[in-house]
This record gives C-alpha cells, sequence and structure tokens, in this order.
C-alpha cells in the first residue's frame, strides 16, 4: 500500500515536472504511438503503430473517414463498379508528391505489384490475393503482366477480380495499398532520412530516431493541403505504457493510444479516457491435439463454464462486452453480418457434457496448462478463468506465463499444454478478417483445428458474387466455430481505451470501430479556426 | 631488414611496449572470437524466432525472409557468414528496426551511451579518487565520514533507484534538470549520476584503503625521515601505489557502467545502445544484439589493455616481466 | 667532545585502543659528537621508538614526554612542533633495516636522491643531480650515472642500502640514525656497511647512531654503546669497557650470546633463557629479574636507580664485579 501510496506521488511530480518543458508550439500534435514501427514501407507494414504513422505519411486511393472507419474518395476522386463488381475503375484526381512528381496511376500499379513480388516478402500479401493473377503471380505460376491492375492512362487505374470483393475500397485506404514513391525501393535511406522521404500523405517525414520518435511536418504539395491544419506531428515510440501515461498526465502529450486497462479504472469519470467498441476480440485456444481437448465436448464444456459477464465487470470494467461469438457485435454496426452467438454461461450443461465425454465430475481430467504471455493484465483474465473451470468443471489448471516470443513458439508449435489466451484485431471491416484465421492453411490457426466444411465455406464466400449470400455463408463458418467445434472459446470484446486531451485536441478526433485517428482531421485548439 | 635484428636493437623498454601490443591483439581476437561465438549459439538457442508476432507472417513469406537471412542454413554456417561479413566490417541488418542496419543504428544509439557512460566515469574517477585520497590522508577526519556515508550509499543504493529518486529530487523539485531525453549538455548530469554513483563508491574505497595501505609502507616512512613536504609524500610518493588498485578496478568499473546504461537509458528515456540490447534480446533481433554484445566487449577489451597499458607505465616493475 | 643529542628522562606511550602501553621509560642519553654510538637490546625494547621520537616520525597513536630532548642547542620538541622539516633529513638523516622496502619502487633513484637535495639545499635540478651523483660516489656505489637511471629493483640489496644512507646524507646532517641497517644482508655485505659508516664518520665528523641487535657489528665499530632492556636504558659506557667489563647482568647474557663474527650465521639476541617482557607488564621492579641468575626478592620490588661511575653507567642493584 505504502509502495503504491509512494509511486502516486512520484508520479503528480513526474507530471508538475513535465509541465515545465518549453511548450510545443501550438499546431504540434504530440502522441504515443503504440510501440516502434519495424518499418515505414508500406508493403512491411503490419502493426498498429506502423498504420498509424502511414496514415499521415501516404495515401491510398481511398481514405478512410475519421467518423465511421468507411472508405472515402481520396487520391482516386470517384470509383465505379462494373461487371457486377468483378471490375473496379478509379479515376484519379490531380495531386502531387512531396517532391512535386504527379501521382499516377501506373504509381499504383507498380507499388501493387512490388507487395505481390515474392522478393518484397510483404507480410499483408494476401489483403491483394482477390486481384485476378494476383496470387498466380506471387506464386510464380503466372507473369506479372497477367495480374489485373492496369494503368490506361494516368488517371485512370482498372482492376479486374475473380470475384467481386466488398473489403476493397477499405482496403485501398491503407497499407499495403498505398502508393510508394519508384525510388523508395531503390534509395538507401529513403524511409530513415528526411532528405530521402517522399510521401503523397499530407505529411512528410522530418526526422526518425528509432526507438525515440518520429517527427513529421505538414506535406505542402498535399492535394488537400488547406484541410491540414496541424503543422507537425511529434510520434513518440514509447515501449513502456506506463512511461506513455506519465507523459500523458505531465502535458507532453496529447493522446495516448492504447495503454494498460489495469490502469483503467483510476481514469474512469475523466474527460481524458476515451473508450469505443473496437474490432477485436479476447479468446482461448484449445490445443485440439491434446488430451482432454481433443474432445469436442470437453471444449464445449469449458465454453459454458466461463462466465464472461464477471470478468468484464470484475477485471476489465471498461464496458467490454462478453463474447460468445468470435466476431465482435460491434461488426454489425459496420457491416450487414449479423454476428453469430455460442452458447451462454451454463454450468450445469457443461458438467454434463463432461460427463458424456467420460470425466463425470471432472474425475480423470488430466492437469491442464493454461499458457499466457507476460502481462499484468492478462494474468488477471487467466486467474479468473483458471478458478471459474476449477469451480465449475472441477479441472485442475495451472497457469504458465512465459514471455511473449517463446509463448507464440509454443503456439505455432502446438506445443501448449490445452489452453492458450489469444487475441485478434481485425484488419478491415468485414468478418473474414477474423474467420480466416481459423483456416486450417492459418498460420494464425494455432489450434490443430482443421474442419473441410469450414474451409470450403470460406472458399464458398470469396467466390460469392451476391454480398447478402456472402455473409449468410460466413455465418455458417461462424456457426461451425462457437455453436460445433470451439477450436476457441471467445472471452470478450476489446473496448479502445484512449487517452485524449480535449482541451488540445479540439476536433477531428473519433472513435470509430478500427480504432484509426487519420491525423490529416485532426483540430488542436487555436491551430485553424 | 630483419625484424629480429630491429627488434634486436630496441631499448628494453620499446620491446617491451611491442610485444605488448602484439601479445594484446592477439588475446583481443580470441576473446572477440569466443564472445562472438557464445553470443551467435546463446541467442538462437533461445526458443521464439525473429520473425513471430500476434500475426504470424504467411508461411511462404516467412521461407522467403528466412532464406534472405539464411535462418534456414545449418547454424555453423550461418556463423561462418556472420564472421565473414564481421571481417568485412558488415554487422548486418536489423531484423526489428528493418528500415535501418546495425551500423545505422549503433552510429545513431552510440554517441549517446557514449556521452553519459564517458561523464559517468568522469565523475565516478573524478570524485571517488581525490574523495578516497583526501579521506586516507586526513583519517578519521570531516572528509573521511563524509566519504564513508558516500561509499556507503552508492555502494547500497542500486542505479534503478537512485535514478528515478534523482529525477524526483532535482527535476521534479527543484526544477535543476530535465526529467529525460538528452537533448542539451545538462541532460547528461543526471545519468551521468545515477550510472556513475556505484562505480565512485568503489573507487573511494578502493583509493581510500590504498593509500591507507600505501601510508603505512616502509618507503613513506622514509620520504617523512627525508624531510619531504607532505604534499610531495601523498601525490608523489603514495599515490601511485594508492591507485593501482583504482587502476585495476577500471575495467569492471567499465563494464558495470556499460551494464547499467540498460538500466539508465530506460529511467531517463535515452535511445541509446543499452536499450538494442534489452530490444533487441526480446524481439530475437539477433544481428542487433550481436553487434551491440561484439561491440561492447571490444570496448571493454580496449579498456582493460589501457588499464594494463597505465599499469605498466606506472609500475616500472610490471615492465621488467 | 660536547653532545649533539641529548635526552633527558624521555618516556613513550602508544595508545591503543583504551590502555597505553609504555615502550620507553624514563630514557636519558647523551650522543657525542663524532662518535658512533651502538643502541642494542632485544626486539621491542624500544630502540626505535627512542630515535624515530628524536625526528618526529612516531605515529599519532604516541604520547612523548621529556624534560629534555635537545639537538646542538636546538629544543627538538619545539622544533618538530613548529617545522619539522628543518631536522628531518636537514639535520638529522635516518635509515633503515630494510632498503628495499624504503626505496619508493616507483621512481628512478635519481629521482628519489635529488628530491631531497632541491627540498633541504634549495638548489637547482641540475645541481640536485650534481650532487646525487657526488652522493652516490660517496657511498662508493658503481656507475653512479647508471643508478640514477634505475628503479629500486633493478638494484643489488646491498646498492640499495648504499643509495638509502645516499639519500639520508644527501643534505649533510650532523646525525645519522641508522636503525638496524644490515640486518637485511648477508653477512660480508654487512661488515662492507659498517665500514661505509666508519669511513663517513672519519671523512665528515658525521655522528652515527648504530641501533642493532648484533653486538659484534657494535664492537666492531662503535665508541659508546647503550644496552636497552624493556624500554630502560639498563647499561652505557665506551665499547671496551662494555665488551671487557660488563656491569649488568643483561650486558653479560647478551656477551655470551654473541656470534663469531667472520664464522657462520650470526646467531640472534634471544639466545638468552626466558622471554622479553612484553612492554604492558612491566610494572614493578627491575625488568630483568624474572630471567636472572643474580636476582633476589628485593630486584622485583624495587626499580633499580642509575648509577654512575667513571663514565660509565647501569641499572642494577647487583651490578657484577661488586661484592655481596
Ligand atoms: N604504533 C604502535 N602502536 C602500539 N605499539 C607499538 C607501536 N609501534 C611499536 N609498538 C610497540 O612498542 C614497543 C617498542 O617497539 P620498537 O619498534 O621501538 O622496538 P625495537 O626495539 O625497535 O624492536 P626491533 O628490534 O624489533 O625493531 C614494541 O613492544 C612494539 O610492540
Ligand atoms: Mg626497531
Amino acid at each position: 500500500m505504502a509502495a503504491v501510496r509512494f509511486l502516486c506521488i512520484l508520479l503528480a511530480f513526474a507530471a508538475a515536472a513535465a509541465c515545465r518543458r518549453a511548450p510545443d508550439a501550438a499546431s504540434t500534435l504530440r502522441f504515443h504511438n503504440m510501440s516502434e514501427p519495424r518499418t515505414l514501407d508500406p508493403a512491411g507494414a503490419i502493426s498498429v503503430a506502423e498504420k498509424n504513422l502511414l496514415l499521415a505519411l501516404c495515401e491510398g486511393l481511398t481514405s478512410l473517414d475519421p467518423r465511421t472507419a468507411r472508405p472515402v474518395p481520396a487520391v482516386a476522386s470517384r470509383y465505379t463498379a462494373l461487371d457486377g463488381g468483378r471490375t473496379l475503375q478509379f479515376d484519379l484526381r490531380e495531386c502531387r508528391w512531396s517532391n512535386g512528381d504527379p501521382v499516377t496511376a501506373s504509381n499504383f500499379r507498380d507499388s501493387w505489384l512490388r507487395v505481390l513480388e515474392p522478393a518484397t516478402a510483404s507480410p499483408l500479401v494476401n489483403l491483394l490475393f482477390s486481384i485476378r493473377g494476383a496470387r498466380a503471380f506471387h506464386e510464380g505460376r503466372a507473369p506479372r503482366d497477367q495480374v489485373g491492375i492496369a494503368a490506361p492512362d494516368t488517371r485512370t487505374l482498372i482492376v479486374r477480380f475473380d470475384h467481386p470483393d466488398p473489403r476493397f475500397l477499405q482496403l485501398c485506404a491503407s497499407s499495403p495499398l498505398v502508393p510508394v514513391h519508384p525510388r523508395a525501393a531503390a534509395t538507401a535511406g529513403f524511409y530513415t532520412r528526411a532528405e530521402a522521404f517522399i510521401g503523397n500523405g499530407p505529411f512528410v517525414l522530418a526526422e526518425r530516431t528509432p526507438n525515440l520518435r518520429i517527427v513529421m511536418i505538414k506535406n505542402r504539395s498535399y492535394w488537400d493541403a488547406s484541410n491540414v491544419t496541424i503543422e507537425k506531428i511529434v510520434a513518440w515510440s514509447t515501449d513502456s505504457k506506463q512511461a506513455a501515461v506519465d507523459a500523458f498526465r505531465g502535458g507532453q502529450s496529447d493522446w495516448v493510444d492504447d495503454f494498460p486497462a489495469g490502469q483503467a479504472s483510476s481514469w474512469l469519470g475523466s474527460a481524458e479516457l476515451s473508450t469505443s467498441p473496437y474490432l477485436a476480440t479476447f479468446f482461448v485456444r484449445f490445443n485440439t491435439h491434446k488430451k482432454p481437448f481433443d474432445d469436442r465436448r470437453v471444449r464445449e464444456a469449458v465454453h459454458r463454464a466461463i462466465d464472461r459477464a464477471a470478468i468484464c465487470r470484475g477485471i476489465l470494467k471498461l464496458g467490454q462486452r462478453p463474447a460468445t461469438g468470435f466476431v465482435p457485435a460491434c461488426m454489425e454496426t459496420v457491416s450487414d453480418y449479423h454476428c453469430i452467438s455460442g452458447p451462454d454461461f451454463d454450468p450445469v450443461r457443461a458438467r454434463e457434457l463432461l460427463a458424456e465425454a467420460g470425466y463425470p465430475d471432472g474425475s480423470g481430467l488430466p492437469p491442464v496448462e493454461f499458457q499466457y504471455d507476460t502481462n499484468e493484465d492478462y494474468k488477471k483474465i487467466c486467474e479468473a478463468i483458471q478458478a471459474m473451470l476449477r469451480e465449475n468443471l472441477n479441472m485442475r489448471i495451472y497457469l504458465i506465463n512465459k514471455e511473449k516470443k517463446v509463448h507464440l513458439d509454443d503456439e505455432e508449435n502446438l506445443r501448449y499444454g490445452g489452453l492458450s489466451r489469444g487475441s485478434w484485431i481485425a484488419d478491415y471491416m468485414d468478418p473474414m478478417t477474423f474467420l480466416e484465421i481459423l483456416a486450417g492453411d492459418s498460420p494464425d490457426n494455432r489450434t490443430g483445428f482443421q474442419c473441410k466444411e469450414y474451409d470450403e465455406l470460406l472458399e464458398r464466400a470469396r467466390a460469392e458474387g451476391d454480398p447478402k449470400a456472402r455473409l449468410e455463408t460466413l455465418q455458417k463458418a461462424e456457426e461451425i466455430l462457437v455453436r460445433r467445434e470451439f477450436p476457441i472459446t471467445p472471452i470478450y470484446e476489446y473496448v479502445k481505451q484512449t487517452l485524449v486531451d480535449r482541451k488540445r485536441i479540439v476536433g477531428g478526433f473519433y472513435e470509430n470501430p478500427l480504432g484509426v485517428h487519420p491525423m490529416k482531421w485532426i483540430r488542436l485548439a487555436s491551430s485553424g479556426k | 631488414m630483419d625484424p629480429a635484428r630491429i627488434i634486436g636493437k630496441m631499448t628494453p623498454a620499446a620491446r617491451f611496449w611491442i610485444r605488448f601490443a602484439a601479445r594484446r591483439a592477439a588475446r583481443a581476437l580470441i576473446v572477440i572470437f569466443i564472445v562472438a561465438a557464445a553470443s551467435f549459439f546463446l541467442l538462437r538457442a533461445a526458443p521464439g524466432g525473429p520473425f513471430s508476432g500476434d500475426r504470424a507472417l504467411p508461411p511462404s513469406i516467412l521461407r522467403i525472409v528466412e532464406e534472405r537471412y539464411r535462418l534456414n542454413d545449418p547454424i555453423y554456417l550461418q556463423f561462418f557468414h556472420y564472421l565473414q561479413n564481421l571481417l568485412r566490417g558488415d554487422l548486418g541488418p536489423s531484423f526489428r528496426n528493418a528500415d535501418f542496419t546495425v551500423q545505422d543504428l549503433i552510429a545513431i544509439g552510440l554517441p549517446k551511451t557514449a556521452a553519459i557512460g564517458a561523464c559517468a566515469l568522469l565523475f565516478a574517477i573524478g570524485i571517488g579518487l581525490p574523495l578516497g585520497v583526501a579521506a586516507a590522508a586526513r583519517r578519521s577526519g570531516a572528509i573521511d565520514r563524509i566519504a564513508g556515508g558516500i561509499a556507503v550509499a552508492g555502494l547500497a543504493v542500486p542505479n534503478f533507484v537512485l535514478g528515478p529518486f534523482l529525477v524526483m529530487f532535482f527535476s521534479l523539485i527543484l526544477h535543476w534538470f530535465e526529467p529525460g531525453g538528452l537533448e542539451a549538455p545538462a541532460d547528461l548530469v543526471l545519468p551521468a549520476v545515477a550510472l556513475g554513483m556505484g562505480p565512485l563508491a568503489v573507487i573511494l574505497r578502493l583509493a581510500r584503503a590504498g593509500m591507507l595501505d600505501v601510508l603505512s609502507l616502509d618507503y613513506i616512512q622514509f620520504a617523512r625521515a627525508k624531510g619531504l613536504r607532505e604534499r610531495t609524500i601523498l601525490f608523489r610518493h603514495a599515490l601511485p601505489g594508492a591507485i593501482s588498485p583504482v587502476l585495476t578496478y577500471l575495467g569492471p568499473a567499465c563494464a558495470a557502467i556499460l551494464a547499467g546504461s540498460l538500466v539508465v537509458e530506460s529511467i531517463f528515456s535515452i535511445p541509446g545502445i543499452g536499450g538494442y540490447v534489452v530490444r533487441g534480446a526480446a524481439n530475437r533481433d539477433y544481428p542487433l544484439v550481436m553487434g551491440v554484445v561484439l561491440l561492447g566487449t571490444a570496448f571493454l577489451v580496449i579498456m582493460n589493455t589501457i588499464v594494463d597499458a597505465l599499469y605498466a607505465a606506472i609500475d616500472p616493475r610490471i615492465r621488467r616481466s | 667532545m660536547s653532545a649533539i643529542l641529548t635526552i633527558e628522562h624521555l618516556n613513550i606511550e602508544y595508545e591503543t585502543g583504551a590502555s597505553s602501553v609504555k615502550v620507553v621509560r624514563d630514557v636519558s642519553l647523551q650522543i657525542e659528537e663524532g662518535s658512533i654510538t651502538g643502541v642494542v637490546g632485544e626486539s621491542g625494547s624500544g630502540k626505535s621508538s627512542l630515535f624515530r621520537a628524536a625526528i618526529g616520525l612516531l605515529p599519532p597513536s604516541a604520547r612523548v614526554e621529556a624534560k629534555q630532548l635537545q639537538f646542538n642547542g636546538v629544543d627538538l620538541i619545539q622544533q618538530l612542533r613548529r617545522n619539522p622539516r628543518a631536522i628531518r633529513g636537514r639535520r638529522i638523516g635516518m635509515v633503515f633495516q630494510d632498503a628495499t622496502a624504503s626505496l619508493n619502487p616507483y621512481l628512478r633513484i635519481g629521482t628519489q636522491l635529488a628530491e631531497s637535495a632541491a627540498e633541504h639545499l634549495n638548489i637547482s635540478k641540475t645541481a640536485a643531480r650534481e650532487r646525487a651523483l657526488d652522493a652516490l660516489a660517496e657511498v662508493a656505489v658503481p656507475d653512479p650515472p647508471g643508478v640514477l637511471r634505475r628503479f629500486p629493483h633493478e638494484l643489488s640489496g646491498g646498492q640499495r642500502q648504499r643509495v638509502a644512507i645516499a639519500i639520508a646524507l644527501i643534505a649533510n646532517p650532523e646525525l645519522l640514525v641508522a636503525d638496524e641497517p644490515t640486518t637485511a644482508l648477508d653477512p660480508i655485505l654487512q661488515l662492507q656497511i659498517i665500514q661505509l659508516l666508519k669511513s663517513l664518520r672519519a671523512r665528515r665528523g658525521l655522528s652515527i647512531v648504530l641501533i642493532s641487535h648484533d653486538l659484534g657489528l657494535v664492537a666492531a665499530c662503535a665508541d659508546r654503546v647503550a644496552v636497552l632492556y624493556a624500554g630502560r636504558v639498563v647499561e652505557e659506557a665506551d665499547a671496551r669497557a662494555i665488551f671487557t667489563n660488563p656491569r649488568h647482568p643483561y650486558t653479560r647474557a647478551l656477551l655470551t650470546s654473541i656470534a663469531p663474527l667472520r664464522g657462520e650465521r650470526p646467531r640472534r639476541l634471544c639466545a638468552i633463557d626466558g622471554h622479553p617482557p612484553s612492554p604492558a607488564s612491566v610494572d614493578a621492579g627491575c625488568a630483568f629479574a624474572p630471567r636472572c641468575s643474580n636476582a633476589t626478592d628485593e630486584c622485583s620490588l624495587q626499580i633499580p636507580v642509575v648509577e654512575s661511575s667513571g663514565g660509565r653507567r647501569h641499572a642494577c642493584l647487583h651490578p657484577i664485579g661488586d661484592r655481596p
């Protein structure tokens, strides 16, 4: 207790001290990004931190509306679906790179082909696989000119698909589909040195100090520059979320993107805390190759024995919603998908299932290991689940906490002892972003779950021309997950907790289910009108 | 000219220094090789790979990346390639900071770490040595008592406690310094103190004990009997003998400062190479960790060589053997 | 002849923690100008303490009390308090038992010689060097210019002691206190050092105090001899008188244990039966009484008074040669 009080005093002083720092200009936005970006090359970007930065440095054919995260025209002033959605035609507006070169349709074509090039090793390459011939080209089965991307003139881009892809306009807004300047791959230090960097976004790179910060300044050549009021952005890449929160308290930061949920209680009720439904699910994986979880009845018993509402109320407290389905309920607010919910908390039925599986009252159950990666929040949740399973199923569970990389390694090789904690954040606003990861060949599956029917349903959805029928197919797939097979059991739907200094950020900052905050729109106090 | 003849014609001192340099260079290469091998294999023995993450890479992409960095070769071959590149002065790319090479990162981080490290060492020697000597010269006097307090505090308070304390007191209460960052020379003060306090305490104790030892020796008595001034006795006669233990400790002191920089850099938010090791290990960024470890090893080997050279320069008896 | 150093009723106590030990008791002694005075006594009898007091080299824990301590008419106690460097090295030189330990291993011989010269004679660097060469020549070290450049560990043991003597004498002091200058050397070298001391006395008229365990050595060169036992002078006389006609039983015991000057290794003084008393245990009576064959009950009750007659003195109730 004394230690806590001491810490609080320390923090208060830290706040006081930080105030002393010479304040940045009123038109400078300072925020704490979630982590150090691995790369600023859109072809390699994968993490939320990288995407946050690329939204400022690059602009795709579309961009995300800050309120809804839905795609709106950007470099493309207009897009037209032809041929029942199998062809998209983009008409580009006249806009320029930061060095004055015009942004052309072939810039987009070449950038996308570069992503597809095997040598680029782009981690999100499969987002482009709906483009005709893209997968074949990536896998070396077709030549480059067979990929369905054409630039008949400098301001027209035509993309052809095997099947309509309802996600594509969304995907165009962010990496890896934003354009890179032709010099990017060939120039040493392109992504690290301000002099070398060329971009087409609202901001350009001004300074990059690894593990410290990235500074960006307004791009004067940006087509919509007159609507950008921020002159400068300082993005701190703090490893320690605690340090980020401290800096925020000290007024060194206008916005902390994501911070420890365990800290939330001290912010509850304050105007600075912003929580919003987030397209992300916390769940537990079963190792379906290991006794007793090779039996679906045992998995279902576990699913029914967990009181999710108690976890959300007792531990999380930020308005997270209990999840019995894999796709978060807020998907319904951004698409026509109807989420599937699994069975509710029902310890009686759970014990019946366990008895059916040959473990009446849990007798005969081997001890089970529940593995998680080191983190205070995860620890509390896993402990709660441990207690519930012991209480309701008489299941003996050992919690094993491992360093992150070791945890991932164990998951990938199915080396964990039975249960493993996991989470998934949507890449785009479509159930596919969740359901895909439990496909038999997905590297993110990590449960050993392999279901032909499920994989076929996903394939069918990809090929389905009718949007409504496509979503129904995906619902059938989700039913397999959370009503029949239970390779995972969902626990809760995330909220995105963000700290925002509302006295500094007075406009253009909205909550949306993707948790993205395009900085182009943000308005600071006394900057602009 | 026949090298043997050249050596034969040299003065004994010159011969000593040439042999010293040759032997040290050979030893340095062996040490660096051993450290390189040990860290190379140990790093790779840790479970988990550099390219795993919350989101797994598609298998085809992972294969390409692993091939590019030769991670699928037999490990001895990987090591061989690493050494080959090392000899060419190429430390390889960073896996985690993919836009930078290890050289880039070191070039960015090293000046910061070197600045606080050098300041910490200067602080430790500049305060510890005179204070220790003064404490011994006026044994049980006021200075001795103050020095004793400093030594106990310096040894008892680890840098991860001292650092936050300094921040609280000097930047949050007194507002003399910034609580973190490295923008102005004044920002060096608190990290250097946090980092140098431990070595300072050790140097102070060694200097005091060494001085007391030496002051009780016959040659000091004889110097007194000669009627020399106390100052001459203290500085000319006693000091060389008294600082040998301090010199011997300089090697370990550099190691302590290097290790301490891992912690202190994170307390003061200084993006130096100390943080690279911590993050590099967590991210399995093999080339980055290797690069920094080898740099640290080379630094320690050089420091130890300098220390031994100083030792030989001060004590003529060592040069004879 | 006049006394160059006069010691009267000198007491030295060491404070050790709570208690204190008296190691020199009521010593009175005169060193004649131009003489060699031998001071003998067992280990711990206070020989070194006595003469260190004369140049103020005792550790801070020592307390010195004296009725008089005069050097050539100067009050040493005052002078040492005011400006010890006017005495040390300048007017009284001192060499110690182990020259290897006395010379600073980190400094060249030249430096160690010249710094003394420069300190006391107020001369230039080059003049100090000249003076150092002369001093080395005086103590008969071969190749003085070469020796100047060397470090102590590059010299032989005998050379080192000669160098130490040269350092002690470089500022032309009037008195040299040689505290067991030969103990660390082999017999041949011992004799050579003694020869050197004698020649220095002859050439310069130097007064010398030769502290030693070894009566044989003292016999070879001393004019007068003082015998110390447990911090007291028990007998003092001309060297000839001491050796031919000792009055104190302790002196006689020392003489019977004397080593032949030329022969095998010299034997040590503890060849006397029994052990020397610890300074703390001596309170009443004659300190030698427990080991003395002549002792009576009286001896252990009463401290013997010093009897002087015919240029000699002793402190014994039953001196040898007196009829009972
Ligand atoms: N610094 C000191 N503190 C306490 N006692 C001391 C100290 N120095 C000497 N003594 C004691 O004083 C006594 C006399 O010592 P001193 O060195 O004068 O004898 P010594 O006759 O020179 O002996 P030796 O022949 O062994 O040199 C010894 O009992 C010794 O233990
Ligand atoms: Mg002695």
